[in-house]
């Protein structure tokens, strides 16, 4: 038992310390109810991944993931991105997220997260919020709310994520902080 | 970190969400199989009828629970959940001891050769334990309250069923008003989509199922149980100007939808597709009988009422319906249109007596207009015509986007209220930034009043002016 | 490994199931008997009653309201004169009805009781007061301390019970007599045993018996114009927190005594006959109230 306690605090620490790098390991359903884990979704052969967190009810979020599923085809043509759907709707809608994205014609894979828990793992406040992962499953990248054509931004910044490239921004925002 | 409310008028009797501290710790130990969590965590059981326990920032909830909670995978799909603990309580915790346990199997995952068939087969199960002592000098109260809950998914290609029903037994409490009938809740959930379109329909039957882990708890403190609304979710202003609220004291109700997508080159799809979207729902009180002649129905300190399984009652709680029509017409025009038909039993949902119960029908036109790939112009006007309440409102509302920053300006303007004097501008402007995961708004205008009385107890939130700043912000 | 999980399981499980439920059957939902009252002092001599204050935060317009009162009856109907309530009508709820006369011929809700005092601790229509409470009813027994607020008026039966079987640190010997529209009332409070706090003395005014509308939606119909009204908070002597009468943390023997007199003039529409004089005295600092009294006005 005593061994079990101390790999408990070391796992917080470690976790602590990962944190700002990689994406949390948070249990999540697909849309057949089966139960997977955040790090095993991700994979995408060392390409980019984006994770889109979106919400049946929220207008700004169905435009982002509708002018993202136009552009998804070049998107993944030329940067071989995956685009990851998370929808935060609980138990009031969580049954519908299938048929309206299915509806929709869609072609990311969609997880629920009906309480949360990959939302809170990631700070996610509010929907829609995009994180970008790089290659190795680190977040390079992250956008909040969608204004009409921020998808030309994104793709900017997958472009140079898949290509390795350094994003400027963000690195002074880190010395900053 | 600090724990503010977020909009007036949220509960917080004698400061009680003011303060800093730590809201959260925890620690967690996580393998392949096994997870171990002690501290401060957040859980659901299956729709959670028996336990939610979450945080929502904007509604002011966050019932985490302290305590220690272990998931275990058993084999591929049988996945167990075990917890203990007590729930926050603003700042410090509740009363009541919750002990719970969960199972769930699902038996494409289990059985290797199903794994990829298309029948998809699962059942799941939970019991949650409340304890809480209390000497009343009154009445003879449950010390333990147990709940119980089974359920079932079904799918086969594009179809899906999902059901769940829950038990309580006796638990008197101020959202019952004290009586000591037994509680139960039932849903199903069955829906139908493959590309393009997407059908849904459910119903849900609830009698006395609120279940908190203090029984004097009212307004959203410290819930176990959640009982999810079955209408939509309306984010349109005026669509969402009376919205539904679940009456765990005993509600039916039914919800249809319905998806389709017109194909892009379609005669109605036009070059970019259409999508329309369909959406009906009824709820009902359920029916009660008097346990003796003398005794009204729900008398404190009594059993309270007989009642049985989707025995619906005559009374209409709510009744929507609505469509909704998205369009891209080219690369710079997009319109969404909606119209919805609505019934609102103030009285029973507000809290209130002798007001006249709504009856309104509402229109929305939404456009957009790309100025360039970078600047867009967002117009949106919405009405509601209705005889009841406050009469006619309409609102207009633009909006301004541009690469990181938004402005935006509306005006919700009650016209028709038969109150001459209260024919009142309720008018807004603010501006935004969005930067990475940062985003910062500034809004000044005037904010409605309201009054309600659900739960058992009775708030009012006055009209004010006023400026509002929002900021959110990750990592 | 995983048997000893497996197993851990198996024991949780069986032990929830143990333990986890009280089926109360029907007939048995009411406890028979009072608990006793505080226990007598340590000489024994005497029983002495520690009363219990319960500001009930209330408004005619409330429909959830009268649960709040009805839990007050029956308090009082089994512990008698050891319940001291007040019923402090504020917030909105308390408002006149927007429609009532003279703007039209709709006569219902058409008072307010609500009192300086009861709006400065409970709120007026903007809410807010002292306290300030997010909803009606709200109770506050034997305390001013707004976090120890309750909505659940049957949760007031527990507190209240709490309080009841402790013994009271001080007794009260209030008289209250009625001339020229005024009331004189001269409150003697003796410690019963050793005191070493701050303590605040308040006096208010309440009246029983006042017949008006209320809401209330456990009736039929839920808007009920002869509602009887009772223990309204009227006006206080000393304001709405009462007077310091021991501002330092020295000690004060059993036996000793403090004395107050205060008058007031008062309003004639009040049914004097009805009337009654509240003191109550409280620990400055923590804001509990120590012991109670509710006496009738000799004319």
């Amino acid at each position: 038992m005593k061994k079990i306690v101390f790999v408990m605090l070391l796992a917080f620490v470690v976790s602590a310390v990962a944190y700002s790098q990689e994406i949390p390991q948070v249990q999540l359903k697909n849309l057949k109810g089966k139960v997977v884990n955040s790090q095993d979704i991700i994979e995408n052969d060392g390409k980019p991944v984006m994770i889109c967190f979106f919400a049946t009810w929220c207008k700004p979020c169905i435009k982002e993931l509708t002018a993202f599923s136009e552009a998804y085809e070049d998107w993944t043509d030329e940067t071989g991105v995956k685009i990851i759907a998370v929808s935060i709707d609980d138990a009031r809608s969580t049954n519908s997220v299938g048929p309206f994205v299915n509806a929709r014609g869609w072609d990311f894979d969609v997880y629920l997260d009906a309480n949360g828990d990959f939302k809170r793992a990631m700070n996610v406040n509010n929907v829609p919020h995009s994180f970008l992962l790089d290659g190795k499953g680190n977040v390079a990248w992250q956008h909040t709310s969608y204004l009409e054509g921020d998808e030309a931004e994104t793709f900017e910044m997958i472009k140079k994520v898949a290509a390795g490239e350094p994003l400027k921004e963000e690195k002074v925002e880190k010395d900053s902080e | 970190m600090g724990y503010y409310n977020t909009l007036l008028g949220f509960p917080n009797s004698g400061g009680k969400n003011d303060g800093f501290g730590v809201p959260s710790y925890w620690a967690n130990f996580t393998n392949d199989k096994l997870e171990v969590t002690v501290g401060h965590f957040y859980e659901q059981f299956g729709n959670g009828l028996t336990l939610r326990s979450y945080e929502e920032k904007s509604l002011g909830i966050d019932n985490a629970i302290l305590g220690a909670r272990i998931k275990y995978t058993i084999v591929p799909g049988v996945n167990i959940k075990g917890l203990i603990g007590k729930q926050r309580y603003y700042w410090e915790l509740s009363d009541g001891i919750l002990r719970g346990v969960d199972g769930e199997i699902q038996f494409n995952e289990m059985i290797k050769s199903l794994n990829d068939n298309q029948f998809r087969f699962g059942i799941g199960g939970s019991f949650i334990s409340k304890y809480q002592n209390e000497d009343n000098p009154i009445y003879n109260l449950p010390n333990n309250v147990a709940t119980g809950a089974g359920r079932i998914n079904i799918g086969y290609s594009g179809f899906n069923l999902i059901s769940e029903y829950a038990y309580k037994i006796n638990d008197p409490s101020a959202d019952n008003n004290y009586i000591y009938r037994p509680g139960q809740a039932f849903l199903i959930n069955a829906t139908y989509s493959q590309k393009g379109l997407g059908v849904i329909l459910s119903t849900k039957w609830v009698d006395n199922m609120s279940l908190r882990s203090d029984r004097n708890a009212t307004l959203s403190d410290v819930t176990v149980s959640y009982l999810p609304e079955i209408t939509r979710n309306y984010t349109y202003v005026l669509q969402a100007f009376y919205p539904y609220a679940s009456q765990p004291m005993g509600e039916w109700g039914v919800k249809g939808e319905f998806f389709y997508k017109f194909k892009k080159g379609s005669k109605l799809g036009g070059k970019y597709g259409t999508t329309i979207t369909l959406n009906y729902s009824r709820v009902h009180n359920i029916k009660k009988t008097a346990i003796n002649d003398s005794t009204p129905i729900g008398t404190t300190g009594t059993y309270g009422y007989n009642t049985s399984l989707f025995a619906i009652g005559k009374e209409l709680y709510y009744q929507d319906i609505n469509v909704e029509i998205s369009k891209k017409w080219s690369k710079k025009w997009y319109t969404n249109i909606a119209y919805m038909n609505l019934y609102y039993n103030y009285n029973v949902l507000m809290g209130t007596a002798g007001h006249d119960n709504v009856k309104a029908n509402i229109a929305v036109v939404e456009a957009t207009y790309k100025i360039t790939d970078k600047y867009a112009l967002k117009g949106e006007v919405q009405a509601m015509f209705t005889k009841q309440d406050k009469g006619n409102w309409i609102l207009g509302q633009l909006e301004f986007t541009m690469p990181n920053w938004f402005f935006t300006v509306f005006d919700n303007w009650n016209y028709g209220n038969p109150d001459k004097s209260a024919r009142v501008h309720y008018f807004n402007v603010g501006f935004g930034y969005v930067k990475g995961g940062n985003r910062i708004q500034l809004t000044y205008g005037k904010q409605r009043e309201g009054v309600m009385c659900v739960g058992g107890v009775c708030r009012h939130v006055p009209a004010s002016n006023g400026f509002a700043l929002s900021i959110s912000s990750t990592f | 490994m995983k048997k000893t999980i497996i197993l851990t399981f198996a024991v949780f499980l069986a032990g929830l199931f143990l333990a986890s439920c009280d089926k109360i059957e029907e007939g048995d939902y009411l406890k028979d008997n009072a608990p006793a009252p505080g226990p007598a002092d340590t000489t024994g001599q005497k029983t002495l009653i520690r009363k219990v204050l319960i500001l009930d935060f209330t408004g005619h317009k409330c429909g959830n309201c009268p649960k709040g009162h009805k839990v007050i009856n029956a308090l009082e109907g089994k512990y008698g004169e050891a319940v001291v309530p007040i019923a402090v009508h504020c917030t909105y709820y308390g408002n006149t009805n927007p429609n009532a006369s003279p703007h039209s011929t709709d006569t219902s809700f058409n008072y307010d009781f609500r009192c300086e005092e009861g709006i400065f601790l409970g709120g007026g229509d903007a809410d807010g007061g002292y306290m300030d409470l997010d909803a009606v009813p709200a109770g506050l027994i034997n305390t001013f301390d707004p976090a120890l607020i309750n909505s659940s008026p049957n949760g007031w039966a527990t507190d209240f019970a709490k309080y009841y079987s402790t013994y009271p640190e001080f007794s009260f010997n209030v008289n209250a007599s009625f001339a020229d529209s005024t009331i004189t009332t001269d409150i003697k409070m003796t410690s019963e045993v050793v005191v070493s706090r701050k303590l605040s003395l308040v006096t208010y005014v309440i009246e029983d018996g006042i017949v008006g509308w209320q809401l209330d939606y456990e009736s039929t119909p839920q808007e009920i114009g002869n509602y009887i009204h009772n223990h309204v908070l009227r006006t206080s002597f000393n304001g709405a927190f009462g007077e310091e009468v021991k501002t330092d943390n020295s000690q004060m023997s059993a036996g000793d005594m403090i004395e107050k007199n205060y008058t007031k003039k008062i309003n004639p529409d009040w049914n004097i006959a009805n009337c009654k004089v509240v003191a109550f005295v409280y620990d400055s600092d923590t804001k509990e109230v120590l012991q109670a009294e509710m006496v009738n006005i000799s004319e």
